[in-house]
């Protein structure tokens, strides 16, 4: 592309620039004029591949190229002819691209109709251009006399459908940003003013042909050149606010593919300019989509203020973008955003469905603790209503005999079965044995007061049985879920036997507060420090609780100077 | 003495009913929940209700929130509540501001008859009765600001048992010290406790709450 640029540079300019037919900023400026056509086309060629602009663009300075070459070739008529046929082509090649912008095509009927239109006025005023400003130049083939009736006539048609065109270009481009959206009217920006500045400039040049006191006197020459230069600048620049070719396919790709956990979201609404971007990944065995966090996401039906942009990989769908539809006005944009995020996603989504996995476990992990909280209940409630009151029954039974027995004399007037007596009283002395360990097992299990009273009276009752003095501060208030009330009591309770067990602590600080989290249960002593959660401890089972409720413990024992468990507990 | 025992565990109930008949007590109604408990006081005028602390519906705190509504219509009907569970919390709510006529024992102690019948006579004429395990772990407990370090060793077993309900009498019998010892020693503990002068039984009543409260 840029050797025949070149060699049709070479062809048009250098003959004339030697020859020095033409004043050299005449030559310069439509040098640059058909160079910047010719740079900014391959630009967006190569950026945006899909969209039709840049070749349009490229195309049309390549022929504005090629026209200057043969207009200036020389001396043959058809050659000037042909010449003078394109010469005006670009423009009509223009009003095609700025009615497509920046897509490159054209679907509306209407549209269409303008830029066929603007392709046939183009040609047909090769028929009545003026060249009375150079007398030298071959003979036009393709004029028309304008000067008689008919030729007169013809000529004022030919310009006032050029006007007409003008016209519905200027309705159609104002119709494109009144309707575009931020992302298209990003990117006609630069297009708009620039192409209406030059159907302006054009539109008075033609009033001013048909005899209007409109034209741009001589002074005012500059502006057309202005505005045919600043034309495929404003392309460029349209080309470049369009996210994609800032961005480039293979940096976005380089980012995408290398975005880890939440960093993919704000990757790709960079890439598109949307910060209201949501990506969904598709998980099969769900039959549904999730999000980064492993959340079910139900994806909106298309509707004007959220689109959905499915992304497929090796023909399997693996997620979708959720998206301003205003991003449906840079398919290219989308459809590169989605191949690179694809790579992504796929890693993304194996992140995402092992976070749905790890939801669920940890679910199931509350559910665990809760069942077995229920469990022990239960366990509880049987103790005390069936194996207690059974011994307590027993122990009755026992005091009636006792009793009974006491009662009974021999016949001489001795107390009968004194032996009997004494293995019954020992009996019942075993039996208060059994039932108070009994008790205490259930209080183990299950202690009721914390159902009955409520977190701090249970606390309360732990710290009556502690042989270590213990100081309570703070407490829970207002009753908490049940799991959360027994993860603390636990808490306090594993703390304090350990103090006792291990700690040679001489007082113990107990700490219930609420916190923004939640609860937060403190128990700290003086003693020796040292301790460790080892695997199959206390410590590591009410760690294991505490996180079940997405609570933390912590145990801070350096030797030496006491031990102190936190455990901080959110209450749901 | 008139009794009325209210205990969903009915071999419990009926083995209590049968050794307080056998101890010379007469048991006017035996309930298996506490709902006609206050009807059952207001028909039959008793002189204590014996109320075990966990019943149907709810199986938690019901025995006792009914007789402390029994004790706040009618005073002077003797409360003795029953409970698996050693907890001074509801021994705390069954006392009060100091109460009289009120009791708190765990349950097993009805295989103990003495210690039952005397709790039961003691609750029914307006004294108290608290566990003596209660009174064990009360005393065992052990707290900063407490007022009970202030009570030598031997002063707080006499609270302890001042707590129970026992009476200098029996305190003494059973600690073998002779009865001006134990008036000594329990003066000593009022004024510890700081407890004003005021009747004898109202202030016996305080000391318990005062064991209860400390820590």
């Amino acid at each position: 592309m840029l050797t025949l640029t070149l060699a049709l540079l070479a062809a048009a300019f250098l003959p004339s620039v030697i020859r020095g037919d033409h004043p050299p900023f005449e030559v310069y400026r439509e040098l640059g004029v058909g160079v910047l056509f010719v740079v900014a086309g391959l630009l967006g060629w190569t950026r945006r591949p899909a969209s039709g602009v840049g070749k349009l663009l490229t195309v049309a300075g390549l022929v504005w190229l090629l026209a200057r070459a043969l207009v200036w070739a020389g001396t043959n008529a058809v050659v000037f002819s042909a010449g003078l046929v394109l010469v005006l082509l670009p423009i009509a090649f223009l009003a095609h691209l700025a009615v497509g912008f920046p897509s490159g095509q054209v679907s509306a009927p209407f549209e269409r109709f303008v830029v066929v239109s603007s392709y046939l006025v183009i040609i047909a005023g090769v028929a009545f251009l003026d060249l009375s400003g150079c007398p030298d130049c071959p003979r036009n083939l393709l004029a028309i006399p304008a000067e008689e009736g008919m030729g007169r006539w013809l000529r004022a048609a030919a310009l006032g459908a050029t006007l007409g065109a003008i016209i519905a270009f200027c309705a159609v481009l104002v119709r494109h940003w009144r309707r575009g959206s931020p992302a298209a009217r990003r990117v006609l920006a630069p297009v708009l003013p620039t192409a209406l500045l030059y159907a302006a400039v054009s539109a008075a040049n033609i009033l001013s042909e048909l005899g209007a006191p409109v034209g741009l006197g001589r002074q005012w020459l500059w502006v057309e050149d202005v505005a045919i230069l600043a034309v495929p600048v404003a392309f460029l620049g349209g080309l470049l606010r369009s996210r994609l070719a800032r961005y480039g396919v293979g940096e976005l790709v380089v980012e995408l593919g290398s975005a880890v956990g939440g960093e993919l979201r704000s990757a790709v609404s960079r890439a598109l300019g949307d910060p209201s971007v949501e990506i969904a990944y598709w998980v099969r065995d769900l039959d549904g989509y999730i999000d980064a966090d492993g959340r079910h996401l139900q994806l909106p039906g298309d509707e004007p203020t959220r689109a959905v942009t499915v992304i497929t990989r090796a023909g399997e769908r693996i997620g979708a973008l959720v998206h301003d539809p205003a991003l449906r006005e840079e398919p290219g944009l989308l459809d590169a955003v989605c191949a690179a995020a694809g790579l992504a996603m796929e890693n993304e989504r194996l992140h995402a469905e092992v976070l749905a996995r790890l939801e669920e476990v940890s679910a199931s992990r509350s559910r665990i603790v809760e069942a077995a909280d229920a469990e022990r209940r239960r366990v509880e409630r049987n103790l005390h209503d069936g194996a207690q009151q059974r011994l307590v029954t027993l122990s009755l039974a026992l005091t009636m005999a006792r009793s009974r027995l006491a009662k009974e004399t021999t016949p001489a007037g001795e107390p009968a079965g004194s032996q009997v007596g004494e293995l019954l009283s020992d009996a019942a002395e075993e039996l208060v044995q059994a039932l108070r360990e009994l008790r205490e097992l259930g209080r183990g299990i299950h202690p009721a007061i914390l159902t009955e009273e409520g977190l701090d009276a249970a606390i309360q009752s732990l710290t009556e049985r502690s042989p270590v003095p213990v100081e309570i501060s703070g407490h829970a208030g207002a009753p908490l879920p049940q799991p959360v009330e027994a993860a603390a009591y636990y808490v306090v309770s594993e703390a304090l036997a350990n103090v006792v067990k291990y700690a040679n602590a001489s007082m113990v600080k107990v700490a219930v507060d609420r916190c923004e989290r939640g609860l937060r249960v403190e128990v700290a002593d003086d003693g020796l420090g040292g301790a460790v959660a080892r695997p199959g401890s206390g410590l590591e089972g009410l760690g294991d609780r505490v996180a079940a409720l997405d609570g933390r413990l912590v145990v801070d024992s350096p030797p030496g100077q006491g031990t102190r468990v936190t455990a901080e507990i959110p209450c749901g | 003495m008139r009794v009325i025992l209210a205990d969903d565990a009915s071999l419990v109930r009926q083995g209590i009913a049968r050794l307080l008949e056998d101890a010379g007590f007469e048991i006017v109604a035996q309930l298996p929940d506490a709902v006609g408990l206050l009807s059952s006081v207001e028909a039959l005028r008793p002189d204590v209700v014996i109320v075990d602390i966990r019943m149907p519906p709810t199986h938690t705190t019901e025995g006792l929130e009914a007789a402390l509504d029994i004790k706040n219509r009618h005073p002077t009907v003797g409360l003795l509540v029953l409970s698996q569970h050693l907890e001074s919390r509801y021994a705390m709510k069954l006392f009060g501001e100091g109460r009289p006529g009120v009791g708190y024992l765990l349950k097993e102690r009805v295989g103990d008859l003495v210690e039952f019948t005397d709790a039961v006579r003691r609750v029914g004429s307006g004294g108290s009765a608290l566990d003596p395990e209660m009174t064990r772990l009360l005393l065992d407990r052990r707290a900063n600001r407490d007022p009970i370090e202030a009570l030598s060793p031997r002063e707080r077993e006499v609270l302890g048992m001042i707590a129970e309900g026992r009476s200098n009498q029996a305190i003494g019998d059973r600690l073998c010290l002779n009865a001006k010892t134990v008036e000594s020693h329990v003066r000593s503990i009022f004024i510890k406790l700081g407890l004003l002068p005021e009747p004898e039984d109202h202030r016996r009543v305080l000391a318990v709450l005062a064991l209860l409260r400390a820590g």
